[in-house]
């Protein structure tokens, strides 16, 4: 390694605006680092991150020959990256460049002036004891697999897949249930257009199905994620269909013939039944039928085998086992969609004990006209279309105590579209809806949810539901109409619950294969919540749709597009930077006792038996510096974060400052660079 | 001053849906945290409504923010109570709470501000 020696350093000391400075005498800062003899030049400005901030530290570098430099700022979360292009630019080595940061962890936390000022002082004595120690690190290269990964196929993943693959690259779309289509595929029609939901979804389906770079695996999970941004290794496992996808014609004799019948059919909502061999829809992609293994007869007591006989092609496979596939890919995009929380612990509103109360997506089966009731809203029970139908909103939302802290966000909407389409299909019914507050932002929304009050006459009571009673075909609420701040009670014939979007099931297992973080409600979580909304905090793990949070179609499809855009500006590069600061291991330090092997979440270290110590795969290693921590001998160092580097800060921080605060501090052995120069 | 939170009403309603004589209130139980929100106690304890709370608890198991409302008219009671020098309060040793305590049983809520009621009258 280089051997630096580091005698020049420049602060810089910045006021952001009114950030620091209202709180931090930076005046004073300049005036204290001063007494550091390496300190050979020392400068404030109101905002360094600006063009005119980077040039004077530049003009700096060059005027007073600096070999360092340190700026007292924001976050290097923030900024970081700045200064070290602006060091590069003034011909030094960017991790010569340190942080002291006085803006998150002084200013906006202290009122104390004083105080705050001392404490400035502190992390930037912290600071440049660190740079003084720094060695010049090189960022190496790794090449990028072409291709993506999907993982869902709801609106949301066939979007990212589409425009990935329009770009150029291979994209492997990954779906769980047996066809791609997700939520949307079971909607009628879709706010605030009230276009038909089947028609502008179904077209795109089938151009992800077709499309020459997209290879769709449906009935397929996830199993392991391996690997690295533009490197990873995904194992699959295709589920046996036990129908072969190549003969199958899709001509439905199989189902037809099936003598079990008596199935909830999920897409339906358990609706209506299906057979033990069956597809989801009719315009499932593929339309390729799977055999549900736990219901079939022939699987269950080996007899049976109807399918099999009806098949003309002999597509049916009583055999057929389940694949596991390896996917190399550079990027992952996370389209895992939602679901709906279950009215279980809302025992009030009775959804288990009336058959007339439903929730919002049965509805939507009941106004489809592919859905059970060929698109009449009939009330389960009798069969009868109703007079008067409720709604009741946020269940589940907006609930501490029983259900989720978040609004749901899409279902204000969704049920002024429920309210609509009733009307037009039923002029002479009578539609109430329930609400706590109706949200509607969104280009167009407060419109169509007035035009469901306005032109519609659909009754908007604020209020909610305490009790429900069924007696004879009638249901009996008990409510509370809170304008007028009285007691409302009244009978409906079918009441419908707004219920809470939760996470898809699984969300988490696969977050945590991801190696990525979601948030308290179990949502994928953003990078950053402003500025990287579509990528996660896992380099190349990209998020899309409703795994991210509710969200509406058009919201979804944005955002589908903004991941896709993301991920092919991964995908498109020819080698990627890596990271120059990751674990170095001294190999006369180390006795091989693997004990950071263990710790390392990359699975970066292995013990080399020839040599008897550990070595780092410079490509898996992250920099997370668990192993530096772990090590008995101090055998791993994490480059830009050596021991050394960290003791001296942390001297300079506790130990009383002198006028030369940090020129003698604690010899420590473990100095994996033997980079310092003034000890 | 009131341990109920309050602050955490957001003005559903769920409570005063629930509550099985909201109907015979003059103020219904989802005014009662705004009202002493807004620093308007005085006026809840002059409700009617706060003895015809049946402490059922129902508005508390239904709030979705975890707002327990019955709380609010167990406090107005015990201290309009104690205003009109009743000696005994709902704080204070009851004969109830005597007795409750020589034989060693909880006294259910309901009994406790029905005694309530009756000593009023
Ligand atoms: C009743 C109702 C009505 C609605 N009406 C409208 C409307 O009118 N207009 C509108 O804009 N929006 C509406 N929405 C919202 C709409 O459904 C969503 O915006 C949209 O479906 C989100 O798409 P998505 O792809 O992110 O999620 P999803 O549609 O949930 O798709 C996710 C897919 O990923 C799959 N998956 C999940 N986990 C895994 C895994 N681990 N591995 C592989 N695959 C997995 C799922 O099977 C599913 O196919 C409505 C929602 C509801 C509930
Ligand atoms: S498996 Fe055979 S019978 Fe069933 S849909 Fe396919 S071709 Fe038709
Ligand atoms: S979108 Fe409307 S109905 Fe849904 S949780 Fe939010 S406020 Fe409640
Ligand atoms: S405790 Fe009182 S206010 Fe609450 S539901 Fe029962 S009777 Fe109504
Ligand atoms: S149920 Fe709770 S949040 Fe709703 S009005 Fe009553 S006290 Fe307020």
């Amino acid at each position: 390694m280089t051997r630096v020696i580091i005698k020049r350093i420049g602060v810089f000391v910045c006021h952001c605006g009114s950030n620091i400075k209202a709180t931090v005498d930076t005046a004073a800062v300049v005036d204290a680092i001063q007494s550091d003899a390496s300190v050979v030049h020392a400068a404030e400005y109101p905002y360094f991150c600006a063009e005119g901030g980077q040039q004077s530290i530049i003009n700096a570098v060059h005027a007073h020959a600096l070999d360092a430099v340190v700026v007292c700022a924001c976050s290097p979360r923030m900024h970081e990256a700045t200064f070290r292009k602006a060091a590069t630019r003034a011909g030094l080595n960017p991790y010569f460049v340190e942080i002291a940061n006085i803006r998150e962890q002084n200013s906006w936390v202290h009122k104390n002036k004083e105080a705050a000022t001392q404490k400035a002082v502190q992390l930037a004595r912290a600071a440049i004891a660190k740079v003084k120690r720094a060695v010049p690190l090189f960022p190496g290269e790794s090449a990028v697999t072409k291709r993506a990964l999907v993982i869902g196929g709801g609106i949301a993943g066939i979007q990212s897949a589409l425009d990935i693959a329009e770009a150029g690259f291979e994209v492997v779309l990954v779906e769980r249930t047996p066809s791609i289509g997700g939520k949307m595929a079971q909607l009628d029609k879709t706010f605030p257009t009230l276009d038909c939901a089947a028609c502008i979804l179904t077209p795109k389906m089938v151009e992800a199905a077709t499309h020459e770079h997209i290879v769709l695996h449906t009935y397929t999970e996830v199993e392991k994620v391996a690997g690295y941004v533009g490197n990873f290794s995904v194992t699959l496992r295709k589920r046996a269909r036990n129908v072969d996808m190549q003969k199958c014609t899709g001509c439905g004799d199989c189902y037809a013939a099936c003598p079990v019948k008596r199935i909830p059919n999920e897409f339906e909502c358990g609706l209506s039944n299906r057979a033990a061999i069956y597809v989801p829809f009719a315009q499932a992609v593929p339309n390729v039928p799977v055999i549900d293994r736990e219901r079939c007869a022939y699987f269950r007591s080996g007899k049976c085998g109807r399918c099999a006989e009806v098949c003309q092609p002999g597509a049916v496979n009583f055999t057929q086992e389940d694949e596991i596939l390896t996917i190399e890919c550079g990027i992952i995009v996370v389209a895992t969609g939602y679901q709906l929380l279950s009215p279980d612990m809302f025992g009030e509103l009775s959804y288990h004990d009336s058959a007339d109360v439903i929730t919002s997506l049965e509805l939507e089966r009941f106004m489809n006209a592919a859905g059970p009731t060929g698109g009449k809203l009939l009330r389960p029970s009798d069969k009868q279309v109703p007079r008067r139908v409720t709604f009741v909103q946020c269940v589940g939302s907006r609930d501490t105590t029983r259900g989720k802290p978040y609004c749901s966000k899409i279902c204000c909407m969704y049920t002024a579209k429920h309210a609509i389409a009733i009307k037009e299909k039923y002029p002479d019914s009578d539609v109430e809806i329930f609400y706590i507050d109706v949200r509607t932002p969104g280009k167009n929304f407060d419109e169509f949810y007035r035009r469901a009050v306005e032109a519609y006459g659909v009754r908007y009571i604020k209020g909610q539901i305490g009790k429900v009673v069924t007696t004879g075909d009638k249901l009996h609420l008990q409510a509370v109409d809170m304008l007028e701040g009285r007691r409302y009670n009244t009978t409906t014939d079918l009441l419908v619950l707004a219920t809470a979007i939760e996470p898809a099931r699984g969300a988490k297992t696969l977050a945590q294969m991801l190696n990525t973080a979601t948030d308290t409600n179990g949502f994928f979580s953003e990078a950053h919540p402003k500025l990287r909304p579509v990528e996660s905090a896992t380099a190349g793990v990209f998020l899309s749709g409703a795994c991210h949070g509710p969200k509406d179609i058009p919201e979804t499809v944005a955002q589908a597009s903004a991941a896709a855009a993301k991920a092919i500006g991964v995908l498109v590069k020819p080698k990627l930077v890596t990271n120059p600061c990751i674990a170095q291991v001294n190999e006369t330090q180390c006795n091989g006792c693997t004990i950071c092997n263990a710790v390392c979440p990359y699975l970066a270290l292995s013990r080399d038996g020839e040599r008897g110590c550990t070595t780092v795969n410079a490509a898996l290693c992250q920099g997370c510096g668990g192993c530096a921590a772990a090590c008995p001998s101090g055998a791993v160092d994490l480059l830009g974060f050596s021991h050394a580097q960290i003791h001296a800060e942390v001297d300079a921080l506790c130990l009383q400052p002198t006028t030369h605060a940090n020129a003698a501090p604690i010899k420590h052995t473990n100095n994996a660079h033997g980079g310092t120069t003034d000890d | 001053m009131t341990t109920v939170m309050i602050e955490r009403c957001m003005t559903c309603g769920r409570c005063s849906a629930a509550c099985p004589v909201a109907f015979a209130m003059d103020v219904p139980p989802h005014f009662w945290a705004v009202r002493v929100r807004q620093g308007e106690g005085e006026s809840l304890a002059r409700a009617e409504a706060i003895w015809s709370c049946l402490a059922c608890f129902c508005c508390a198991a239904r709030c979705p923010r975890g707002v327990r409302p019955v709380e609010l008219a167990e406090q107005a009671r015990s201290v309009t109570l104690r205003k009109e020098n009743h000696t005994a309060t709902f704080a204070d040793e009851t004969v109830l709470q005597i007795i409750s305590k020589k034989s060693g049983k909880a006294i259910p809520q309901q009994l406790i501000v029905a005694a309530m009621r009756k000593k009023r009258a």
